[in-house]
């Protein structure tokens, strides 16, 4: 049997850019809000009443021919046997070496500790609502929404001084569910599952559709496929 | 029309001036030791003194500079994952590999000079050091360029020119912090008796590489600049953002006083250097800052520089 190759398709016809796929992420994930695992560009052409607008959602190509991968000096980044692109955040020593070598901004690195908002003593509103830091000790986790799931594959919060990224929800995919992402997605127009197996949702809408990528230039080879265009079938 | 594009990266410097100074100083040290090692093994016996100083500077600021480099790790206390972890695609990790062998090698190699008399192995001769060194010193020195040059993201860095001038500004700063730091040492510290007052006769040839190599840096300045303003649009557009925030201290310290200025004055002072004759110790020491100075500009303006962001219109490429 052969061995699993996870890719992820776009349909830029179905996305709405609602961005729930970046909020789902968040919450899935753990990532502190200033970072963007799954994140999107936004481009606007033209002058009033002739414009155009695109809405491209991002988030870690997983490239075969990962940059991040080759320059790690310690492996903390490295190719799952399924595909994935993953950090190990156990081993990473924090030279950002791989958030120079990606071409995709995608890459997030903890300068300091992470999720500040929940160490904080200050209340939002003094005298009426919980400090972060009192909501935290409250809820027993290190965020109010922390997922503990996120912790059986990776760190369930990366600590300060290493970098992070998106893992395609490799601990939804080891049972079996598809990415935060792809769920949460309102008009399915994100598809996973494996590329080796032509029935799959993604290996049978590349078979339909031309496939893009991004900056395919940089010979990267990345594992998410964008088709279609907004307002063109 | 108008286009205007969205996208929230994660601001700041990547590789902050700790990188700058981790390569400056690293470039500095790989080039007095060969400088030191050459001299040693194939100038007269009184230039000794110059020597040692060359000798001592290599391990000094070899591990000064990789100080720097650990200073910025995220995660310092991770560091021992580079020997646990091999990683042979990775420039940097071959790097930690041969930088940590040639500091120790250096660093013997300047303990045998420095103290010949402590009894030690024959394997740890300083001949043996010496020998040794050499490859590993050349291949520091392009490591360095090697590191930012594999980095096929950043346009300004990936090309041949990058390696080139890493070595190039090697053996221009190394040789330059050699003669200045040992022209500092004679003017307000006594070094060990010899005829340090004829410290530049006889280095002629030294005063011919450095003139040479400042001149080919000069050119392969050029043909990084047009190897970028010619190529594809992504690189023009990461030469004009690096010249638009950096230009003006290149041009003016980096190549106008840091390599235009100690061409002159060394073709100026070359017939000086010749035996017998002694040029004036000042004008030597305020070249050599000058080479200093240009080769961390430029180094400065080629990290800090070639890390502003992509323009959006690259990263939103859809082919």
């Amino acid at each position: 049997m052969a061995k699993k190759r996870y890719a992820m398709v776009i349909d830029l016809h179905r996305c709405v850019g609602c961005a729930a796929c970046d909020i789902a992420c968040k919450a899935e994930n753990n990532v502190p809000v200033e970072f963007h695992w799954s994140n999107h560009i936004v481009e606007t052409r033209g002058t009033f009443p002739n414009t155009t607008f695109r809405y491209i959602p991002t988030l870690c190509n997983h490239c075969e021919n990962a940059p991040c991968v080759t320059n790690c000096p310690t492996t903390a980044m490295y190719k799952a046997e399924n595909g994935m692109t993953l950090h190990d955040a156990n081993k990473c020593i924090g030279c950002r070496l791989c958030q120079l070598a990606c071409p995709y901004g995608v890459i997030f690195f903890n300068k300091d500790t992470p999720h500040a908002n929940y160490r904080d003593s200050q209340a939002a509103i003094p005298g009426a609502t919980f400090s972060g830091r009192e909501m935290a000790e409250r809820v027993q986790a290190p965020l109010p929404y922390y997922n503990p799931a996120r912790a059986t594959t990776y760190a369930g919060v990366r600590p300060r001084g290493v970098v992070e990224k998106c893992t395609f929800c490799d601990h939804k995919v080891a049972v079996g569910e598809d990415p935060a992402c792809v769920t949460a997605c309102p008009a399915d127009a994100r598809l996973f599952g494996d590329l080796n197996d032509p029935e799959s949702k993604p290996a049978k809408a590349l078979a339909r559709h031309r496939p893009r990528v991004l900056q395919r230039d940089k010979g990267t080879q990345p594992h998410v496929f964008y088709i279609r265009e907004y307002g063109k079938a | 029309m108008d286009t205007e594009l969205i996208l929230t990266l994660q601001r700041g410097l990547i590789w902050d001036e700790r990188v700058v100074g981790d390569l400056f100083l690293g470039g500095v040290g790989v080039g007095a030791f060969l400088f030191a090692f050459l001299l040693w093994r194939f100038a007269e016996e009184r230039y000794l003194p110059l020597v040692k100083v060359a000798a001592t500077i290599a391990p000094v600021s070899v591990a000064a500079g990789l100080g720097l480099l650990f200073w910025k790790l995220g995660n310092k206390l991770n560091v021992y994952q580079l020997i646990l972890n091999v990683s042979p695609t990775s420039v940097m990790w071959w790097g930690a590999i041969i930088q940590g062998a040639f500091v120790a090698l250096s660093a013997l190699f300047a303990f045998r000079l420095l103290f010949p008399h402590v009894s030690l192995p024959r394997v740890l001769s300083a001949s043996v050091a010496g020998v040794l060194g050499v490859p590993f010193a050349v291949a520091v020195g392009i490591y360095h360029g090697l590191l930012l040059a594999v980095l096929t993201s950043h346009p300004l860095w990936a090309s041949g020119p990058m390696i080139v001038t890493s070595v190039l500004l090697f053996t221009i700063t190394g040789v330059a912090a050699s003669l200045l730091v040992y022209l500092l040492l004679r003017a307000f510290v006594r070094l060990e008796a010899g005829p340090s007052d004829v410290f530049a006769q006889g280095l002629k040839p030294v005063a011919l590489v450095l003139i040479a190599a400042a001149a080919l840096l000069l050119v392969t300045l050029f043909a990084w600049f047009v190897d970028l303003r010619f190529g594809p649009l992504p690189a023009r557009l990461a030469l004009q953002a690096m010249l638009s925030e950096y230009g003006v201290i290149l041009a003016v310290f980096g190549i106008g006083f840091g390599l235009l200025v100690p061409i002159v004055v060394g073709i100026l002072l070359l017939p000086r250097f010749g035996a017998g004759r002694t040029p004036p110790a000042g004008l030597v020491a305020i070249a050599c800052l000058l080479l200093l100075a240009g080769g961390f500009t430029i180094r400065y303006a080629a990290v800090i520089g070639g890390q502003l962001p992509t323009p959006l219109s690259v990263m939103a490429t859809l082919s």
